[in-house]
């Protein structure tokens, strides 16, 4: 195994266009004696370290960033970011694997993907050809898949009334089954939900919270009943997963508190 | 007492001396599909490759048959395996070994191999065409043919040991034609036995050092690793190394034995007046501790209720999958989960209290421990438990039995029993030897896996020659030591070793005694078995001036007895209806062990017990694809009850003394395990109402029991 520790965004392309494998915390990328031929390791470019705010209120996240300090880091402005960190594995792994290694490590259900996206997370990419360049967090895409590198990712301030994050497994230290999050702000709502289908399913429904979350619920309870594709593996059949879908979303909803008098009357 | 912990340069665990010790690297050439005929076509290409030194597959292996379960002679399992095997059997399994210079060449090496393989469609083992590689029928007592009867099954999973320190080891050829092999093993002698044989050596030109091992729980009583790199570090004449990966545990090592087991009862009135256990027991590809581990699901089940008639049938089949092994309970945790539901069951259709019931059939003073066995009258063969129903009141008690629950949940309880020891086979040596400062250092062949052998050996020694524990020292096991000793399983090492550990301190003090009288007077006044002379003084007068002769004390434990301790847990569980997720709220575990020993010792094996049989109770299963391939490749990958899941537990233990003991002791390492996932299975039906029949009680099968289940999956009987 060669290790490349690359200094410079040209180094970095290089060794991406020699099919070099980027390393995030190597959690899985190193398991079990796996030894990619060359790896290539960010940690030494400018910024691969900081977790720091930006003058615009965004967090700047580099790729060395540990799942741990995210958690202390967003804590009071992304409560629902941090509950899906906390919720991850155990303490050792949480130290070791970093947030974009989660991000970049592209699965049908990942416990970050779905308070990221929520909150409008943007990735910076580079490859052999160009970049690096912005581009926003979402599932499709040309930002996965080999030949690329994740910098870094930037969140932009919090400009939401609430944000909720929900997750099944089956015990602690195994991947979550289903998980989901949903965004409330002063327009309308969205929603990520994961584990049923291969791909995140998303949502968003403009006007006031109540009636945009009922909308939600009734276009996710529509989706469980379309005939799509299904996540098929040992840790639960598709048809538990669609059960546990309808209760992700029955809880994303009680998380989300009955509107006051005052509310009520104003809609 | 509390282990003290202190840096050291010294190598503790396997993979240190493994890091420590320069030596060529093994690894396996893992077979991609089986069972087939399986054939490394690039042989010669493979061993010209730079760094490779070794390339072995079946045609340089040698030919003798050999069990890698560690088992004392004679063995009851079948010779069904050789170090590598013509015929793959479950995918992963060795079609070659290779050493080389390091990981990288290691690397290449096995990236480089082509095999073929003609697919194997006969029976798996030729000389074992029905597959089933042991069966049994035991019978004692007479039933009546008429009275209430029920008959409940339950189908229990394989599940991983996980050793935080896997399978490794070390061999390397030693003078004297003597070949070492340093490994993580709980049984020291049984890995020379076996190496020995497999190899087609004189059982006395191998060594095995033993090192401390990282979790062991029946996963090490296995020889595993052992044979391959002796056999790689006798082709080679180097040291040679191996260490498995989390990848390898789950695909070479062991599992618990998967099983279906059906229990029938026949009631007379209030009497239990027959109790019937059949099982069909699957052993993988190899049989290994098969039968015993099966015999084991009654052995340790159906002693614990009286009944007129019993009956126990059985058959071990050969099948895909990994092979399975030793686990932490032997067959208790099977057998448990069979026999503890269905009284839960009986008494719930009977509309009885579940503890209730169980009190009436409970086994008594005097019971005898295997009720299949005629010469059950022989002292220690007999249960001596005064505290039981004492302890069952306790924990029924603590965990607020009879109190009406919240909404969905409820309360479950099981009981469980384990041997102290192979019950009639058991050895074990001991040697104290007194060093001149008045230390002792302690020789023996069990082996401290976490467990706390070493504390308890140096309490017993300690307490006998009336010195404090910092002064005994309990050696790592190494077969030149020569404490012969079975290893350490079976609940045995508190029980069998402690009780030679306390004869070789016996025997220690008898010769201090003679010493002391030989000597002048002493100035203070002389009372006491030393003769008013302080242990140090005598172990100065052993090895210098005139009555010098050091001092060694042996002492020798082969005992017939095998007392049983008992373990009580009461569950308390809350069921999501919607989810179908299990919380378990509260634990009680109450356990009768004889007199405690080492109090945060035995508290620590209640503990780690309980959260083995949280985890098989609730999520663990190693899922197989439709080749026999195990899914799990990781620990990422393997759901585990993790630490911080452990729901609040309240450790009960009877007081109470075993005479036949060390200091009153039973034994400790098993007996809470088995308990646990019946007594949730209990609570769940208390709860919703199903009987959950299957491992692990995972949430979907929950949810589809409360979908459509009603009534039970037991079938009652006109
Ligand atoms: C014990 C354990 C528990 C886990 N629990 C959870 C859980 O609860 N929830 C959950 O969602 N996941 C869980 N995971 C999965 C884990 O979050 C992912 O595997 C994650 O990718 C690990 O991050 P890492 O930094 O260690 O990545 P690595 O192992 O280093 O890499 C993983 C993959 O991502 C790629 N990669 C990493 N960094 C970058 C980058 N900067 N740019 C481009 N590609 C990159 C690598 O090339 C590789 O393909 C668990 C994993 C383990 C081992």
């Amino acid at each position: 195994m060669r290790l490349i520790e690359a200094a410079t965004l040209d180094a970095v392309r290089r060794a991406l266009a020699d099919g070099a494998v980027v390393l995030g915390g190597g959690t899985r990328l190193l398991a079990d004696g796996q030894s990619p031929p060359v790896l290539l390791d960010l940690r030494r470019l400018p910024g691969a370290s900081d977790l720091s705010s930006g003058a615009d209120g965004s967090l700047w996240v580099g790729s060395a960033v540990s799942l741990t300090r995210l958690e202390r880091a967003v804590r009071s402005t992304f409560p629902a970011i941090a509950e899906a960190v906390r919720l991850m594995g155990s303490p050792v792994f949480r130290n070791l694997a970093t947030v974009l290694g989660r991000l970049a490590n592209r699965e049908p259900v990942s416990d970050l993907y779905p308070p990221m996206r929520l909150a409008g997370a943007r990735v910076l990419v580079i490859d052999p050809a160009g970049g690096p360049a912005w581009h926003p967090l979402s599932y499709q895409g040309r930002i996965y898949g080999p030949h690329r590198a994740w910098l870094a990712l930037v969140i932009p301030p919090p400009s939401f009334l609430l944000m909720r994050f929900v997750k099944m497994a089956r015990t602690r230290l195994n991947g979550a089954i289903v998980n989901g999050g949903v965004l409330i702000a002063d327009d309308g709502v969205k929603a990520v939900l994961s584990g049923v289908g291969p791909e995140p399913w998303e949502g968003d429904c403009a006007g006031n919270p109540q009636t945009a979350l009922a909308n939600l619920a009734a276009r996710w309870r529509e989706y469980l009943t379309v005939d799509g594709p299904r996540i098929e593996d040992f840790r639960a059949a598709p048809a538990y997963r669609e059960a546990l879908g309808r209760v992700l979303w029955e809880q994303l909803a009680a998380a989300v508190p009955a509107p006051s008098k005052r509310q009520a009357k104003e809609a | 007492m509390v282990r003290r912990w202190s840096l050291s340069a010294e190598p503790r665990y396997a993979p240190d001396w493994l890091d420590k010790t320069p030596a060529l690297v093994a690894g396996v050439v893992e077979a991609e599909t089986a069972p087939a005929r399986a054939e490394l076509v690039n042989l010669a290409e493979m061993r010209a490759l730079p760094g490779v030194r070794a390339v072995l597959t079946a045609h340089d292996a040698p030919g003798w048959p050999y069990t890698t379960a560690g088992q004392p002679e004679p063995e009851p399992s079948p010779y069904d395996t050789l170090i590598i095997n013509p015929v793959v059997r479950y995918p992963g399994e060795p079609v070659a070994l290779v050493a080389a210079d390091d990981a990288t060449s290691l690397a290449a090496g096995l990236a480089a191999a082509r095999v073929t393989y003609q697919p194997w469609t006969g029976p798996l083992h030729a000389d074992c065409p029905d597959g089933v590689v042991a069966r049994w029928l035991q019978t004692a007592g007479q039933a009546p043919s008429s009275g209430w009867s029920l008959v409940t099954q339950v189908d229990v999973q394989r599940v991983s040991h996980i050793q935080i320190e896997p399978h490794a080891a070390l061999a390397y050829p030693a003078p004297h034609g003597v070949l070492t092999v340093v490994t993580t093993t709980q049984v020291p002698f049984h890995v020379r036995r076996l190496v020995a044989r497999a190899l087609g050596m004189a059982v006395s030109s191998v060594r095995v050092i033993g090192t401390d091992v990282g979790g062991g729980f029946g996963g090490k009583q296995e020889v595993i690793v052992e044979p391959w790199v002796a056999l790689l570090a006798r082709a080679t004449g180097q040291p040679v190394k191996m260490m498995l990966t989390r990848r390898q545990e789950f695909l070479l090592a062991r599992t618990r034995h998967a099983a279906t087991l059906t229990v029938k009862t026949q009631w007379n009135g209030q009497r239990l007046s027959a109790i019937e256990l059949d099982a069909e027991v699957a052993t993988g590809p190899y049989g290994g501790h098969g039968l015993t581990v099966a015999k084991n699901m009654a052995l340790k089940t159906l002693p614990l209720y009286r009944a007129q008639a019993y009956r126990f049938s059985g058959r071990v089949h050969y099948g895909p999958g990994p092979v399975a092994g030793a686990f932490r309970g032997y067959g208790g945790p099977q057998g448990g989960m069979a026999v503890e539901t269905h009284l839960d069951e009986a008494a719930r259709q009977r509309g009885e209290d579940p503890a209730a019931l169980r009190r009436r059939i409970l086994l008594a003073d005097g019971d005898p421990l295997d009720v299949f066995d005629g010469e059950g009258d022989a002292p220690g063969r007999r249960f001596r438990g005064l505290g039981l129903t004492g302890l069952l009141d306790a924990c029924l008690a603590a965990a607020g039995w009879g109190r009406a629950p919240a909404p969905d949940e409820g309360l479950g309880l099981a009981l469980g029993m384990q041997a102290s020891g192979v019950p009639h086979t058991e050895v074990a040596a001991v040697r104290v030897a007194l060093q001149e400062d008045g230390r002792v250092r302690v020789a023996t062949g069990a082996v401290d896996m976490g467990q706390g052998a070493r504390e308890v050996l140096a309490l017993l020694v300690a307490r006998t020659l009336g010195i404090d524990e910092s002064g005994v020292r309990v050696l790592a096991p190494d077969t030149d030591h020569d404490a012969f000793d079975y290893g350490s399983y079976a609940s045995s090492t508190t029980f069998v070793t402690g009780s030679a550990a306390v004869a070789a301190a016996r025997d220690l003090k008898r010769q201090l005694r003679r010493l002391a009288k030989r000597l002048p007077p002493a100035s203070s006044v002389s009372t006491g078995w030393a003769a008013g002379r302080s242990f140090v003084e005598l172990a100065q007068a052993s090895c210098y001036g005139p009555l010098r002769g050091p001092l060694v004390g042996w002492g020798v434990a082969a005992p017939t007895a095998s007392p049983a301790p008992v373990a009580v847990v009461v569950a308390r569980v809350r069921v999501d209806r919607r989810t179908g997720q299990i919380a378990v709220r509260h634990l009680v575990a109450g356990v009768e062990v004889g007199r405690v020993i080492n109090p945060a010792g035995l508290r620590g094996q209640v503990e780690g017990a309980v959260a083995q049989g949280l985890g098989y109770a609730l999520c663990e299963d190693m899922p197989l694809d439709r080749a026999g391939r195990v899914l799990i490749r990781s620990l990422g990958d393997y759901p585990w009850f993790s630490a911080t899941e452990m729901p609040p537990l309240t450790v009960l233990v009877a007081k109470s003394r075993e005479p036949a003991g060390p200091w009153g002791a039973k034994s400790a390492g098993e007996v809470a395990v088995a308990p646990v996932a019946p007594a949730i299975a209990n609570a769940v039906r208390d709860a919703v109402g199903v009987r959950l029949d299957r491992l692990p009680m995972t949430a979907d099968r929950v949810l589809a029991a409360l979908a459509g289940s009603m009534p039970p999956a037991a079938v009652q009987q006109p």
